[in-house]
């Protein structure tokens, strides 16, 4: 995202039993940076660490988990956009149809995994409401 | 006016507490209760000031009414019957703010997902219900037992209940907070607490109440991330700062006033 020499770290976004890991590993130590890795459920903690100005790089496997923290609200992009930070990733689709046919696909997973994180949310809930009520009615008799 | 003085005394020893330290640190003196950036020793000393100071005037209220706190406290939360109110506190509370929540979720108001590993969610979520009621118990004992409990021997009962829910709202904001419109939520929690303990005349209502409402806050935080417009739904751990949260407080005084309210 941006030319200028990055003075802050690096980061890099990958699980430690991701199949990916040893790739990323070998693509940082190419480049000589010592990144600081970020596994995916600690995207809000590299939020954070972009947004104080800690981090100015961020390297990514593929493009979905960058997106997928976006739309997930745990990345907040425009403010990494105003932070001058450089996006990369390690695997990214050479032509537009392949990237936007991936981009497609995973925006349908996320919203499928979304609806039923709801779902769940919204079964759970309403147990432990009616629970409560079962409760507060014996209670109350 | 003893109680009101005692509870107002604590931010008071607290401030002169931090000052102290933030000149032994060599850092300037402020007027917002703040100790975050204070050296680990230093937090860990004003914690322990704050800590003493607590046991200090719930200690030191009834002594100074000529009562041992042991008996105080004992009449406040009688044994029997009465104990119910804590399992119906706890019940109402978690019954209002589940529905709060799954409404939020089906609407999408709100999202749910797994932030943190399964050992570090399971032991987060272990203490939340010593959490609650550790918290609820401490803050009953000091805003309804100590403060509001000699407001109303010497105030007529609707202005005991404001003033004794302004200092409740008020203590919150104490210190630095992130946000302060979330004022009237806590005003109007601070209403139902008091007319909780005003009406069933214990403290167990307002302590299962206010129990019920930690625990579940704490136990749907490390899943929960407020989408929709903060007016509406409140924020973080503030769901009932919002309009639907604001009306859910009303409708559940309106409840306790309905089960334990003068005539019921």
């Amino acid at each position: 995202m941006s030319s200028e020499p990055n003075a802050r770290g690096v980061a890099a976004v990958c699980d430690a039993d991701d199949p990916s890991a040893p790739e990323l590993a070998g693509y940082l130590a190419g480049r000589g940076d010592a990144a600081t890795i970020f596994r995916r459920r600690k995207l809000d903690d590299l939020d954070r660490a972009v947004r104080s100005g800690r981090v100015g790089e961020v390297v990514f496997v593929s493009p979905e988990d960058l997106l997928e923290a976006v739309w997930d609200k745990r990345v907040d992009f425009e403010a990494w956009r105003a932070a001058r930070v450089r996006v990369s990733f390690l695997r990214l689709p050479q032509n537009t149809d392949e990237l936007l046919q991936r981009v497609l696909s995973c925006w349908d997973c996320w919203r499928l995994r979304r609806r039923r994180r709801q779902i769940v949310a919204t079964v759970l809930l309403g147990l432990a409401a009616l629970l409560a009520a079962w409760v507060l009615v014996w209670a109350g008799s | 006016m003893l109680g009101l003085v005692l509870v107002l005394l604590l931010p008071t020893v607290l401030w002169l507490g931090q000052t102290l330290l933030l000149y032994r640190a060599g850092l300037p003196i402020r007027w917002r209760l703040d100790w975050r950036d204070l050296p680990a020793a230093h937090q860990a000393a004003q914690r322990l000031l704050a800590n003493v100071a607590f046991v200090a005037v719930l200690a030191g209220y009834p002594l100074l009414r000529g009562q041992s706190p042991v008996a105080y406290y004992a009449q406040l939360l009688p044994p029997g019957p009465p104990v119910k109110g804590f399992i119906t506190g706890v019940a109402a509370a978690v019954v209002y703010l589940t529905l709060l929540y799954a409404a939020w979720a089906a609407s999408g108001a709100a999202s749910f997902a797994m932030r943190h590993d399964w050992r570090h969610l399971l032991l987060r979520l272990a203490g939340v219900p010593f959490t609650a009621v550790f918290a609820a118990g401490v803050e009953e004992l000091l805003f309804r037992g100590v403060l509001l409990a000699n407001l109303l021997e010497e105030l007529p009962p609707v202005l005991a209940v404001a003033l004794g829910s302004v200092v409740f709202a008020g203590a919150h904001y104490v210190r630095r907070v992130k946000r302060y419109w979330t004022f009237p939520g806590h005003l109007l929690l601070g209403v139902l607490l008091c007319v909780s303990f005003v009406w069933s005349g214990s403290l167990w209502l307002p302590f299962g109440l206010h129990a019920g409402g930690i625990l579940v806050l704490l136990a749907v935080r490390p899943f929960l991330r407020s989408e929709g417009p903060a007016w509406l739904v409140g924020a973080s751990i503030f769901p009932y700062a919002g309009a639907l949260g604001l009306i859910g407080l009303v409708l559940l005084t309106l409840n306790i006033w309905i089960r334990y309210g003068p005539g019921s």
